[in-house]
């Protein structure tokens, strides 16, 4: 044979990568945040209704997303969003599926700045 | 036969063209899913309207979506989706032939409370509709803008930013539902409706006036 001869296993090789290749040019996931970052999920983090003070809060958790100004009392909404785009692209079948999801802390004061109620997502995302 | 400068060759052909998504000929399924929330415990039925406190339906359902302060009380918003388009079809250049389908489940609460937090009044609705289905030839169009509108990041992030706003929305910052301070509002709701008609219509009205000053020289 000539020199252009190549080794059944070298072929065989060849063909995985690319297969391999088109499919995972053919795949992406972005995954991307917004607003603050869920502190309430820290080691260490607590408030007890009655006692902790505003002051107290935003030292631990910083400034939030949202401030609210009710009647009697006031509203801290802290928000962490988590989005994520799978994609498939194979020309013949094509998947998007994109996923929005929150982690969320809200907390109400008294007049006089005292923890009145604060409550938080059952489901809790990855700290950043 | 094949020799490894081929297959390279080969190999970056390959990944080049299935990056390229422009193709003049094209026919397959697609699968398109939006999904916004937690589902909306079941708990929230059972939230009755004069005998559950803020602190109840806090602990039933956790933090709202949305929260706003209302003349006499304040106001709760639990929005969660799910929004699925399917088709199959071809396409020619920007030529289209298919069936599509699709559906979106929504589970939405809201619930007033007077001053003191006691529920004066909830409502909640669990939609599970098939948005329909249809056969149609046409130019291309995609759903996903459509889905996109209720994966929108949050508007409490947007919060703070609200007074930099052009100066009619900013003037008008009391009564915009995004502030907190004066209403709650749907994903997805029109434009067309409420406050945001008033903000488009002001800014639709503007840019009328300035091109009559332009065509008029006046």
């Amino acid at each position: 044979m000539s020199g252009s001869y190549v080794k059944p296993w070298l072929r065989l090789g060849a063909a995985a990568v690319l297969g391999v290749a088109l499919l995972a040019s053919a795949c992406s996931r972005t995954d991307s945040s917004a607003g603050v970052e869920n502190l309430w999920r820290a080691d260490g983090f607590e408030v007890t209704e009655g006692v902790t003070t505003e002051a107290e809060v935003l030292e631990a958790l910083g400034p939030p997303s949202q401030i609210i100004s009710l009647e009697n009392e006031t509203v801290f909404y802290y928000l962490t969003e988590a989005f994520r785009s799978d994609r498939l692209l194979l020309i013949i079948y094509n998947r998007t599926k994109r996923t929005t999801r929150y982690d969320r802390a809200i907390f109400f004061f008294d007049r006089s700045g005292v923890l009145r109620k604060a409550s938080f997502s059952q489901t809790a995302l990855p700290r950043s | 036969m094949l020799t490894p400068a081929k297959a390279l060759l080969g190999l970056a052909l390959a990944a080049a063209a299935s990056a390229c998504t422009a193709l003049p000929f094209s026919a397959g399924f697609t699968d398109e899913g939006s999904e916004f929330g937690d589902a909306l415990p079941a708990a929230a039925e059972d939230l009755i309207a004069g005998q559950a406190s803020d602190a109840d339906v806090l602990d039933a359902l956790g933090p709202p979506a949305a929260v706003t302060a209302l003349p006499h009380g304040y106001a709760f918003l639990y929005e969660s989706g799910r929004l699925s388009s399917k088709s199959v079809g071809g396409s020619v250049y920007s030529l289209r032939a298919g069936y599509s389908w699709s559906d979106a489940r929504f589970a939405i609460g809201a619930f007033v409370f007077d001053a003191e937090g006691t529920l004066v009044g909830r409502a909640v609705e669990r939609s599970d509709d098939g948005t329909g289905s249809g056969f149609a030839i046409g130019t291309q169009k995609s759903k996903a803008a459509e889905q996109l509108l209720y994966t929108l990041p949050a508007a409490q992030h947007y919060w703070g930013r609200q007074m930099l706003r052009p100066i009619p929305r900013t003037l008008n910052q009391a009564s915009n539902p995004d502030s907190g301070e004066s209403g709650l509002e749907r994903r997805g709701t029109t434009t067309k409706v409420g406050q945001r008609s008033l903000e488009s219509g002001y800014l639709t009205a503007l840019a009328l006036l300035e091109l009559l000053k332009t065509q008029t020289g006046n």
